[in-house]
């Protein structure tokens, strides 16, 4: 091999980027140029026309799927974090054996298909099942109780599958915390659980925002949960998406709807992004 | 070859050759699967206990005379149709589709015409033939109920709407069709008078039931399991479904009464390159014999083929939404006039939905 290029391949940078084609290629191949694709689907028709997003804003269902949208990825990241934290919290104070039982149980519940965990949400929540013959049974009700196909049971079954994205930050960050922090705090007279919101807390902040930012960027996308549990009026945007492609056969505007839904991912971001600042989230290797 | 150890400038040349390769791939492979010989058919259906009916009656009968293997694929969406034939990689040789799935198509220019040469159709019922397809079996989508959910026999879509007197949740399919019909004939409309209808008012109907729709259904399998676990106390579903329920013992009972009958159809996707094959398949199936063998014996659908008749028993004509008595009570869903309109109302209940 002559010399030079190997001077050239073995500077750190050209190494780097080497180990980075493969993934590179297997990005724009299989990312960059689908959304080009699309973007060019949503634009022209076969002449170039702004319709299809002009139909978005002209007829109040779009908005209203976006808004439905937005909500339930809202709280859905809201439930995850108030289950989320605690469960970090403990896991991070927890001995060394019993926190990786756990985490292997959390990544474990990562492998588990989509639709199979759905499909045992119908189960538990349907009409005489689990929940519902158990509180008929225990006579917390005497009517059946209706907890599927509504907000609730997509909730439910979005935060159990997102809950792994929320846990795994936090941890991560809290387990980074040097654990004579609070006992510092605790000498100086502080009780636990001023020391918890005065000093763990704050410090834990990077790993809930990472975790915020992950669960709701998913839910925005979210299909399969919704369709599978949700009612009329959990008509998230995939969903719409799904219904132009595959009902109604517009392609072009559920292009369209694409490209909203990838802009609006990307304006959250960068909001988040000015008021959190991602930057301190790399310094902390999250 | 010894071991020998890959330089860097083989090893770029080597990923710049697996690039390349990642990027043209799946066009070498679609050719080498397209110039296969005709050892196989693919064949798109509706899945459940249709499909199941179309393996012992057709798919299996016809591995065994010809030695072809005949792969079964589920869900004919016209959206995986389009995908197919616009990027001429077409996977499916025989679909199994509804009549206004079949007319959508044909707008969208997506079907072969049938091949009259191979396809026989001197005994084939009229509403069956079409150039583009031609009717399989004639189905009823009707007001079903489980008899243990409920005290009162419910007799019409009056009843369905009325849920004072039978109360409980209930579940329609998802999407305008059929739903705004019922809904008007609920309303009064006499239903040999629904077409053209009265959009308006079948809209204002539905919102009177929406509130009492557990759950929209998507695919005829997911009817069935709805009424048999109790979720829901009546559905709109298929009949011949329900027959294949009722015969292993779950208390269903179909409403003939308003219901809706309509064909589906077996049709060619357009540039398959197995078309003569998938021609022949369909006149296999359309065998009075084997329709009379799928319709008599496994699921209680309307044969296309006049003869079939001559094969059923008298008892389970009763069954067929083709029996005369059944069909009296019934509407012939109007495909032509929904085709046009189809998507326009498919959006409007989207929104009406959400609303």
């Amino acid at each position: 091999m002559d010399k030079k290029l190997k001077n050239i391949l073995m500077h750190p940078t050209a190494k780097g980027m080497l180990l980075l084609t493969p993934a590179l290629v297997a990005l724009f191949v299989f990312f960059v140029i689908p959304i080009f694709r699309m973007f060019h689907l949503s634009l022209f028709d076969p002449h170039f026309t702004l319709k299809y997003y002009i139909a978005f804003f002209q007829r109040p269902v779009y908005i209203r799927v976006m808004w439905i949208t937005v909500k339930i990825s809202l709280i859905v990241t809201a439930v995850c974090l108030l289950v989320g934290y605690p469960f970090a919290l403990i896991l991070s104070r927890a001995g060394e054996k019993l926190s990786k039982v756990f985490l292997v149980c959390i990544v474990l519940s990562m492998c588990i298909s989509l639709l199979v965990r759905n499909f045992s949400w119908i189960i538990i929540l349907q009409r005489s099942g689990i929940v519902d013959s158990f509180l008929m049974k225990v006579g917390i009700t005497h009517r059946h109780v209706k907890l599927l196909h509504n907000l609730f049971s997509v909730v439910v079954g979005m935060a159990e599958i997102l809950l792994p994205y929320m846990i795994l930050p936090i941890f991560s960050v809290l387990k980074s915390i040097d654990p004579n922090l609070p006992k510092a705090a605790q000498t100086m007279g502080a009780r636990p659980v001023q020391a918890f919101w005065w000093v763990t807390f704050p410090l834990s902040l990077p790993g809930v925002y990472a975790g915020f930012l992950l669960v709701f960027i998913m839910s925005l996308g979210y299909f399969i949960t919704p369709a599978l549990l949700g009612g009329a009026k959990e008509m998230m945007i995939s969903n719409m998406i799904a219904f132009q492609v595959q009902t109604v056969l517009n392609w072009h505007f559920a292009a369209s709807l694409s490209m909203i839904l990838l802009v609006a991912t990307l304006v959250f971001y960068t909001i988040f992004n000015k008021v959190v600042g991602l930057e301190k989230l790399e310094d902390l290797g999250v | 070859m010894g071991k020998k150890k890959i330089s860097r400038r083989e090893f770029l040349k080597g990923t710049a050759v697996a690039t390349a390769a990642a990027a043209v791939g799946p066009h070498i492979f679609v050719r080498k699967a397209t110039a296969a010989s005709n050892k196989k058919i693919v064949i798109c259906s509706y899945g459940g206990s249709y499909q199941a009916s179309q393996r012992k009656a057709f798919f299996e009968p016809f591995e065994k005379a010809t030695g072809i293997k005949v792969v079964e694929a589920t869900g004919p969406d016209l959206a995986k149709i389009k995908a197919q034939v616009t990027s001429g990689n077409v996977e499916w040789d025989v679909v199994d589709i509804e009549s206004r799935i079949m007319y959508t198509a044909i707008t969208e220019n997506l079907l072969e015409p049938i091949d009259t040469n191979i396809v026989k159709l001197n005994t084939i019922v009229k509403p069956a033939i079409h150039k583009y397809g031609i009717g399989n079996i004639a189905f009823t989508t009707a007001l079903t109920y489980n008899k243990k959910q409920l005290k009162k026999a419910p007799k019409n879509w009056a009843d369905f709407w009325d849920v004072k007197n039978f109360p409980g949740p209930r579940s329609l399919q998802d999407h305008a069709p059929f739903n705004l019909e019922f809904a008007l004939i609920a309303d009064g409309v006499n239903k040999d008078k629904l077409y053209p209808l009265d959009i308006d008012r079948a809209f204002k109907k539905m919102s009177q039931i929406k509130g009492n729709i557990d759950a929209w259904w998507e695919s005829g399998a997911q009817s069935i399991q709805q009424l048999t676990s109790g979720a829901v106390v009546m559905s709109s579903a298929w009949n011949g479904r329900v027959n294949v329920a009722q015969s292993k013992g779950v208390p269903l009972e179909i409403v003939w009464d308003g219901a809706a009958y309509d064909w589906d159809l077996w049709a060619v996707p357009k540039g398959t390159p197995r078309k003569e094959l998938a021609m022949k398949f369909i006149q296999f199936a359309l065998d009075a014999k084997r329709q009379a063998y799928q319709c008599g014996k496994l699921i209680a659908y309307g044969p296309s083929n006049k003869l079939a008749y001559n094969y059923i028993d008298k008892a389970r004509q009763k069954q067929l939404p083709t029996y005369p008595d059944n069909l009296a009570k019934q509407f012939s869903f109007n495909s032509k006039w929904w085709q046009p309109r189809l998507n326009k109302l498919n959006e409007k209940w989207a929104a009406w939905k959400i609303s």
